[in-house]
């Protein structure tokens, strides 16, 4: 046993506070991901916008439109600028007040069109997930303690079916079967926040309603299917050999495990709610920043359906890596995987 | 030897659907303080055999026979009497360290967790205290931060220690090693022989030692056990069945060893493979009669063909299923 | 639900949508935009199975045809997304280094984009219509089939027979393309299966905006749109083209599940 080498093995064993600067630093290098996926982004529909189109002023108002009218729209776009002072502007023109990208067509801030239309979408999105996460654990648990049980299978059959069903029919369904059945909704009865909270979040329940089963079938099927792979693990045998009860291995041994993919896939769940409601809102007349960015594209408003799919597109990638910082608390070889890199199977030297 | 530890009585299993029999008709004892060694190629059924012992079989297996510990038959036990022995007097130590730990729950916990389960009492600094301690025991320095590592950051040797822990951590009477060195380098798997060794001498811990390299169990075993094609073909002391090897197979299996006195020879290979357990299921159902390693053995009869061999006494202790055992080679 | 069980039902319901499209497009009594005789939202009967439209037109004839343009659509935005997806993932895993790092920026840049908001950004551009819906569509798929291929491909090229054609100087493109791509084939399939039922989803949320085909030429989104202000009137004039897209990319999953031969 040679001492140099129980000193490199006591390195790699870090005692807790080297784990917490490892997850600073792993958190870190997302971040800087995120600023770069964020700029490379911005980028991207600048040069969609403004760029290939070659001249986004015929592309706005047609080959037909007065020499005038042209004139007044360059100006407002800014056009006499160099492209990279354009740019910049129209990033920073969202968060600025002296000189704040207008929407073309509302002739405001897009700021302030965008704000309280995204808090919309934003909340029945996150609602529709609060189900989502709320009936998928212990329905995902309860299916993997009886697997195979007639609930079990119908459950199951369900969840594939109900895969299928786009948002937006499902809420054409539900606006049926309320108004018919139990004869209590009726379409465009939408409560802003400013009538209070109950009727608000009443008015948003048929729409959060119809963005998440679609969503809690994908969510619980997978579940289903990463705690059945956990349940075949080695350690869950090890578990056994140890003489842990049914419920303690479930509890402390697969849902931590099975938990990895689930967040996995709730992220990219949450990221498909969001554009879902952009849909959604459509069918439940809901002014939500899916109805404007429709406007937007309809009046080839481009400053606005840039700032918009922009916030969303920041909200989704954002989303990405709130998943996995999550999971690197889950699972901690996800943390040391890149600094522990190389490192091969040591022998006995302890 | 005193009244045995663990007995098994008999022992057949069968799998899936149709059944297929994996293991005929084992029979074995294990002594308080003893170590036993289960040698046979892999397929053999020896792992199967030893998740018996534990009754982690897997699920949809037809058993027959008895399992004795301490006395006590087990076999058919209901579930909650099993979750009361396991991890309390009969213990087990798995192949692959890496893939029998939790990856994501911290070592010292996965130690601690067999006391929270059979010695509920202790508060969590008692228990804290019995694992570093153990840890420390097994030779693991700075074993408190072993235990708040988790398995992914310690080397092979460790984990196995670790493993090693887990299972010890309520001092059962019986510990079951299988293939524990498998993963493990040359200078590991000594270390790791030496620490079982220890832990006999230390504990009393009577153990059961899993492995298809007949070497490892040569200097360490008291008694060994070879497997063939899912039956017992040989037992005896290991001295006895080293020198004096009964069956063909064993000596089959001595010959293709390399060793320094066979320098410059030729390795004795064993032809053909061991037959399925689907084969030798259908062999038995046609009551077709004969030994199983008759189509392998160099030095087969006509008898062997025609005649279950049967146990044939070789010495104190040490018998063989072969017409040719005991028998010069002539 | 078993495999062999699930892939009977998918092909059944297949055949279905089969026999409404035949009869659809070439059996049909009604023109596809004839205005019948029958008049405006009917219910179900035997001359309109199921029933008339807002403007008396027979929707059977209509969501059958429909359901045609639909997946002549869904294949094409797949068609897009899949042969890019080759063209992107297949160099990235081939030649590795900075090549593969660009790529797969780019990919993760794009895939950063939701699909639907992809192609929402590049009609804003573009202009709504068919052909505009595939590419914005396809592009959106892009992504998803570059990392499935790149991450099929890269397994394969250690193989020692890559190495030798290597050797032999075989040109790039024909090594990824005559030699790794058929390895890959069956994964790839599975993926063009479920980006099949991903592609008739999001496609009929775009034409139910109103992006894909334009009116009077049906599809299942666009009728569902036209539907939706007669909801309470004639709810089947929404249920019936819902069902069908329901029952579609539900057979597909079926069948996609069955084919990989058991539980996914």
């Amino acid at each position: 046993m040679k001492p140099g080498r129980t000193a490199r093995e006591g390195s790699n064993l870090g005692p807790a506070k080297s784990r917490t600067r490892l997850l600073a630093a792993f958190a870190l290098r997302k971040v800087r991901d995120l600023v770069v996926t964020l700029a490379l982004m911005s980028l991207l529909v600048f040069f969609l916008f403004y760029i290939i189109p070659g001249d986004p002023v015929t592309m706005i108002l047609g080959t037909e439109a007065s020499p005038a009218k042209r004139a007044t729209l360059e100006d407002l776009l800014g056009l006499q600028e160099p492209a990279p002072r354009r740019y910049l502007q129209s990033v920073t023109g969202l968060f600025t007040d002296q000189n704040p990208s207008l929407s073309l067509r509302f002739q405001q801030p897009v700021r302030d069109l965008i704000g309280p239309r995204l808090a919309l979408t934003c909340r029945m999105a996150f609602l529709a997930f609060g189900i989502v996460v709320l009936l998928v654990i212990p329905l995902g648990l309860g299916l993997a303690l009886h697997r195979g049980s007639w609930l079990d299978r119908l459950l199951c059959g369900l969840g594939e079916f109900f895969m299928a069903v786009p948002g937006y029919f499902l809420g054409l369904v539900l606006i049926l079967l309320f108004a018919f059945v139990f004869k209590s909704f009726t379409p465009g009865s939408y409560q802003g926040p400013e009538a209070g909270w109950g009727p608000h979040l009443a008015s948003l329940a048929l729409p959060c309603l119809a963005l998440a089963l679609p969503k809690l079938a994908q969510a619980l099927l997978f579940f289903r299917t990463a705690l059945a792979e956990a349940q075949d693990q080695d350690y869950v045998r090890t578990a056994r050999s140890k003489g842990a009860s049914r419920g303690r291995i479930v509890a402390f041994h697969l849902i931590r495990n099975a938990l990895l993919p689930l967040v996995t896939s709730l992220g990219l769940i949450l990221a498909d709610l969001i554009t879902g409601s952009l849909i959604v809102e459509q069918v439940f007349v809901l002014p939500g920043a899916g109805r404007l960015l429709l406007t937007a594209i309809e009046a080839r408003d481009l400053p606005l359906a840039q700032a918009l799919i922009l916030s969303i597109a920041t909200l989704v990638v954002v989303i990405n890596v709130l998943v996995d910082l999550i999971n690197a608390f889950i699972d901690p070889r996800l943390v040391s995987a890149a600094s522990q890199a190389g490192r091969g199977e040591d022998a006995f030297n302890v | 030897m005193d009244q045995p530890i663990l007995r098994v009585e008999n022992l057949k299993l069968s799998l899936g659907q149709p059944p297929v029999t994996i293991l005929h008709d084992i029979s074995f004892d294990l002594g308080a303080g003893e170590i036993l060694g289960i040698c046979g190629e892999s397929g053999s059924g020896k792992s199967l055999t030893a998740l018996f012992l534990i009754n982690l079989v897997p699920e949809g297996a037809h058993l027959e026979g008895a399992l004795y510990l301490q006395g006590q038959q087990l076999l058919g036990a209901p579930e909650e009497v099993w979750q009361g022995k396991r991890g309390k007097d009969i213990a087990m130590v798995f192949q692959d360290s890496q893939a029998a730990l939790n990856p994501t729950m911290r070592v010292g916990r996965q130690i601690a967790e067999s006391l929270r389960i059979h010695q509920g009492h202790l508060s969590r600094a008692d228990r804290k205290s019995r694992v570093v301690k153990l840890l420390e025991d097994l030779g693991l320095k700075q074993a408190d931060r072993v235990a708040q590592a988790y398995p992914h950051e310690l080397s092979g040797g460790m984990r196995q220690r670790v493993a090693l822990a887990l299972a010890l951590i309520n001092s059962p009477e019986i510990l079951i090693a299988d293939e524990p060195t498998t993963a493990l380098d040359p200078s590991s798997q000594d270390q790791l022989l030496k620490l079982l060794a220890d832990i006999r001498k230390k504990y009393g811990t009577s153990i059961i030692f899993i492995s298809h390299d007949i070497r490892l169990v040569q200097d360490f075993c008291d008694r060994v056990l070879i497997f063939y094609a899912g039956s017992l073909v040989e037992e005896g002391p290991v001295d006895q069945v080293l020198s004096q090897p009964g069956h063909i197979y064993t000596r089959c299996l001595l010959e293709a060893m390399p060793s320094l006195a066979k320098r410059g020879q030729t390795l004795l290979e064993i032809s053909g493979r061991v037959p399925s357990s689907q084969e030798i299921s259908d062999l038995v159902a046609r009551e077709e009669k004969g030994c199983l390693f008759a189509d392998r053995c160099p030095r087969a009869l006509a008898l062997c063909r025609r005649e279950d061999p049967t146990w044939q006494p070789l010495g104190p202790g040490h018998r063989a299923k072969c017409f040719l055992a005991g028998r010069e080679e002539d | 639900m078993s495999s062999p069980r699930s892939r009977h039902l998918a092909l059944l319901i297949f055949a279905l949508l089969g026999l409404v499209m035949i009869y659809a497009f070439f059996l049909s009594p009604y023109g596809v935009n004839e205005l019948t005789a029958a008049g405006k939202l009917q219910p179900p009967s035997w001359a309109h199975p199921m029933g008339t439209d807002h403007l008396a037109r027979d929707l059977l004839t209509r969501v059958g045809q429909g359901t045609g343009w639909s997946l002549v659509l869904a294949l094409g935005i797949i068609g897009v997304g899949a042969s890019l997806g080759l063209v992107i993932g297949g160099p990235a895993a081939y030649f590795g280094g900075p090549v593969d790092w660009a790529l797969s920026r780019l990919t993760d840049t794009l895939l950063a984009f939701p699909g639907i908001l992809m192609a929402l950004m590049l009609m804003t551009v573009w202009g709504r219509g068919p052909v505009t819906l595939i590419l914005a569509l396809g592009l959106a798929f892009v992504p998803s089939f570059a990392r499935i291929a790149r991450a099929g491909l890269r397994k394969l090229r250690g193989e020692n027979f890559i190495k030798r054609l290597e050797i032999m100087d075989a040109p790039a493109g024909r090594i990824i393309f005559v030699h790794m791509l058929p390895l890959i084939r069956d994964q790839y399939l599975n993926a063009i299966m479920l980006g099949l039922a991903n592609a008739l989803l999001a496609e009929s949320g775009l034409s139910f905006l109103g992006f894909g085909l334009q009116p009077p030429t049906p599809s299942w989104g666009s009728i569902l749109a036209e539907s939706q202000a007669y909801i309470f009137q004639a709810p089947w004039y929404a249920l019936f083209p819902g069902s069908a897209l329901v029952l579609t990319v539900f057979a597909i999953y079926l069948y996609g599940r069955s084919w990989q031969g058991g539980e996914v």
